[in-house]
């Protein structure tokens, strides 16, 4: 909710685990919820009022992975931290790609997981103000030119287009060409950072 | 009169006739049967000729019977030839020659119609005999008998005529007793004109004669009565008158002339008789020469027929010799044409034959070696070749597999020999036939099959060996990793015991300090778990590019006799481009080789029809995916959820590590394994590799 205390929703089905961090979080005075499965946390309140989910990967059940589809489905793009017990990059990536903060290896660092939580805040703050203007962002985005949302497109749901000179590539423009097109498409959507950006695309649905 | 050419043919026929007797003795050739029935009726037909002219020899060679003389002769010397023919086919093998020929000749005609020639000769040759002597002795006994009597009756009735007219004379003269002699003499002389002329009457021919003879008969009584009379008269009177004299006289006369018809047609008679004697004598020549030309005739067109067929059959039986010595000639081909040794022992281990490869193995000629004893090719080893042979002629059963090994230059040869007992017609062993084989090839064939048989086995053994290492790294890898947990979380309630007591305002330091001992402790903890991660890390997989349908393959090898022993229908479906990726060879093979086993075990709790179906799809440029499923007893459901749980078993002896190794090996791998849910026909395990 805007302004007020944000709460963090912990979802591990180890007790253990869970229990560990919910204490740690209480005493960094951290509003937590925790539950131990996915179903669990979806069939609770609604996980629109959190500002941050720390998800374990691997669940028996619904997965991680599977929650943030799922959450994504359901256009709610609660920031996620996850953790797991066992690296896996190949799923991190795919993690991020989906919208997580970050990917935490246990045991991790308590400063490490303070920083991520401060980002999934900020993040989730700046979720709901593009929601809450994206009448406004929608109008924008009409303003933009064919060419500028097909870079715009790539940008967000490209694979690993984030860099100008493979999206020239594939586009077939030269890459001065495409960052233009970038930086005026910022320009008319008044997205100040990159992070913005891809946030107003998801969460206004904007799409060519 | 048995003339010298007659003598000599009957001669020359029985010589004839005895010896084709011998010849068919000789040669029992029933053809010769039939010229001894021709040269015996040839000399019984000149015989009977010799009979009719009678017993008395007469030196002349050159009479009617000459051209019978010569038949004669031709006739013994047809049959010497024929002797020397046969004897001359006999020393060419010819006696069994001949009756191999006449035992496989399919020319019955020829002999029917031998027999039916030879008969036909036989009954001509007796017709013909008969026939002539019915009609020699038909004309002499019919003519000759009445000839012979009507001549010396020429003579009687003229005596008559004399014995009337000197008993007129005696009447003359008065002497009694001679003229009392003369008429019983002319009495009985009576009887015998008596005699005559009934057998005159009999005769059609002499009718006539006998007419005047009856004449003759009335006047000759006439006459006797008159001349009783005058003795009568003379007795009485003691003279006689001169009319009764007169009268006797006029009798006396009127018969001469009588008598003088009857002699001159007695003549004539004996005359025609005669003739037709000569006549019938000469027809009778002439049937007893045309015979002897018909039987010589026949005896040479079938002496040409037996000839002629004989060489036929010395053709055909060439033929058959020439046949017998081709087979032969091809049954030896066929002989040398096996590359299997084979000799033909007898039981004195005398090589009776052998086909060319065994000749090529002992270095000679098969021609040499025929018939000689094997002492003098193997001499060291023809005893220990002979007792195996005697052991053969003496259980009557074959001795096989009779495997030696010999150092041939610088190889070693092996030989694989079977002896066989050859029987006679009496169910007697009358030798061996040995059949010897060089198996080198197979035998190294078989070295070669152990040799891989040893390489799986070891390459089983290291799967096996390597699997345990890599489930000791697992096992520790799992077990760090389960530590995580719990030292993390008693980690973090360190940091949260110490911000609470912050905020509690503890400030002692023993506190602290076993605050930070503790967490000391943790972090120790954790490195340790961090190091054995590292070790086991060093097992990392050594990822290669390979193709997972060889892989497969290997797996599928190893456990090849389980899968058959079990009764198995194994399938695999791979796709046409060979599925390759990065991967642990030896891990992936683990994890194939776990899903199979287990689908095995599962396998094994059904009765018939066991399957395992291996597919392998390429799904896209990024992934390769393999399924492995089985028909068998299936995952249970209160399993279904924990499979890949570590510990997690389905049979009472399983640790229930297999699947959550697979699982580990797939996951290090970057890849995904599941059990397939909607496949409820057995299980179905599928996993997904990056590429």
């Amino acid at each position: 909710m805007a302004g007020g205390e944000q709460i963090i929703a912990v979802i591990d089905d180890d007790k253990g685990a869970r229990q560990a961090l919910e204490a740690l979080l209480i005493e960094h005075e951290f509003t937590v919820n925790s539950f131990d499965s996915a179903e669990q946390f979806l069939k609770g309140v609604e996980p629109e009022i959190y500002g941050c989910i720390i998800l374990d990967i691997k669940m028996p059940g619904m997965s991680g992975l599977q929650l943030q589809s799922e959450l994504i489905d359901r256009g709610m793009y609660t920031p996620i931290i996850f953790v797991t017990g066992h690296g896996k990059i190949s799923w991190s990536v795919q993690a991020i790609k989906q919208g997580a903060i970050n990917f935490l290896e246990k045991p991790y660092d308590e400063d490490q997981l303070l920083e991520s939580i401060a980002e999934a805040f900020e993040q989730s703050n700046l979720n709901l103000r593009i929601k809450l203007n994206c009448p406004e962002v929608i109008r924008r985005y009409m303003t933009l030119s064919t060419r500028e949302k097909e870079v715009v497109e790539l940008l967000v749901y490209g694979d690993n287009e984030h860099t100008n000179k493979l999206i020239a590539q594939k586009m077939n423009i030269s890459h001065r060409t495409v960052e233009e097109y970038r930086a005026q498409a910022m320009n008319k959507l008044e997205a100040a950072s990159l992070r913005e950006l891809v946030t107003m695309v998801i969460v206004c649905k904007l799409h060519i | 009169m048995l003339t010298l050419d007659i003598f000599l043919s009957i001669l020359f026929r029985f010589s004839a006739f005895c010896w084709t007797i011998k010849v068919f003795y000789q040669f029992k050739d029933y053809r010769i049967l039939v010229l001894t029935v021709m040269f015996g009726l040839m000399t019984l037909r000149q015989g009977l000729a010799a009979y009719n002219h009678g017993f008395e020899l007469q030196f002349d060679l050159f009479t009617n019977e000459f051209p019978g003389l010569l038949v004669s002769i031709l006739a013994l010397i047809s049959i010497i030839y024929i002797e020397k023919m046969l004897v001359a086919q006999s020393k060419n093998n010819a006696q069994s020659f001949l009756d191999i020929a006449l035992k496989h000749s399919n020319n019955t005609s020829t002999a029917s119609l031998t027999i039916i020639g030879g008969l036909t000769v036989l009954i001509l040759g007796i017709i013909t005999i008969l026939a002539i002597q019915n009609i020699e002795n038909a004309h002499k006994s019919k003519h000759l008998p009445n000839t012979k009597i009507l001549s010396e009756f020429q003579y009687t009735f003229f005596e008559v005529g004399n014995a009337l007219q000197e008993s007129y004379a005696y009447l003359l003269s008065g002497e009694n007793a001679e003229k009392q002699e003369y008429l019983v003499w002319v009495n009985k002389t009576f009887n015998d004109i008596n005699k005559v002329k009934i057998s005159l009457i009999e005769d059609n021919k002499t009718t006539e004669l006998a007419e005047e003879i009856r004449n003759l008969e009335e006047k000759i009584k006439e006459s006797v009565i008159i001349a009783n009379m005058l003795f009568a008269e003379y007795e009485k009177n003691g003279s006689i008158s001169s009319s009764s004299y007169h009268s006797y006289e006029e009798s006396i006369d009127t018969f001469t002339p009588i008598i003088e018809t009857i002699n001159n047609l007695i003549s004539i008679y004996v005359g025609s008789v005669e003739d037709a004697t000569h006549d019938s004598l000469h027809t009778s020549k002439l049937i007893t020469s045309s015979s002897s030309i018909l039987l010589l005739a026949v005896t040479i067109a079938f002496m040409i027929i037996a000839i002629y067929t004989l060489r036929k059959r010395q053709q055909e039986a060439a033929n058959y010799f020439e046949r017998e010595l081709r087979q032969k000639n091809e049954e030896q081909l066929l002989l040398d044409s096996i590359p299997a040794m084979i000799w033909q022992k007898d039981n004195k281990n005398n090589i009776i034959n052998l086909n060319r490869a065994a000749a090529d193995s002992i270095g000679k000629p098969i021609n040499e070696i025929r018939g000689k004893n094997t002492r003098i090719f193997y001499p060291e080893e023809a005893d220990e070749y002979f007792e195996d042979d005697r052991e053969v002629l003496r259980t009557k059963v074959p001795k096989l597999e009779i495997i030696e090994r010999y150092q041939e230059k610088d190889k070693k040869v092996w030989i694989r020999t079977d002896k066989y007992p050859l029987f006679d017609e009496r169910r007697q062993t009358k030798g061996v036939l040995v059949v010897a084989m060089d198996i080198t090839r197979q035998k190294e064939a078989q070295e070669e099959l152990e040799k891989d048989r040893k390489k799986i086995i070891n390459i089983k053994n290291e799967l096996i060996h390597t699997e345990r290492i890599n489930l000791l790294g697992q096992l520790s890898s799992s077990i760090s990793h389960e530590l995580n947990q719990p030292l993390s979380a008693a980690s973090q309630f360190y940091s949260s015991i110490k911000l609470r007591l912050k905020k509690l305002n503890v400030t002692d330091e023993t506190v602290q300090r076993y605050l930070n001992q503790g967490i000391e402790q943790i972090k120790r903890a954790s490195l340790i778990i961090q190091r054995i991660n590292a070790m086991a890390k060093k097992q990392l997989p050594q990822k290669v590019k390979i193709n997972i349908a060889t892989i497969i393959d290997e797996v599928v090898k190893i456990l090849e006799n389980e899968i058959k022993l079990n009764n198995i229908k194994i399938q695999a479906n791979f796709p046409e481009q060979p599925p390759v990726c990065m991967l642990d060879k030896i891990e992936i093979q683990q994890v194939i080789l776990n899903l199979l086993q287990n689908a095995i075990n599962s396998l094994q709790k059904i009765p018939y029809n066991r399957q395992i179906v291996i597919t392998v799809q390429i799904l896209n440029t990024k992934e390769i995916k393999v399924s492995i499923r089985d028909n068998g007893i299936g995952i249970s459901t209160d399993i279904v959820d924990k499979i890949f749980n570590a510990y997690t078993s389905s049979e009472t002896g399983g640790v229930g590590l297999g699947l959550f190794i697979c699982k580990t090996i797939i996951e290090a791998h970057d890849g995904k394994i599941w059990l397939d849910s909607d496949y409820t026909d057995g299980a179905k395990f599928s996993f997904i590799l990056p590429v």
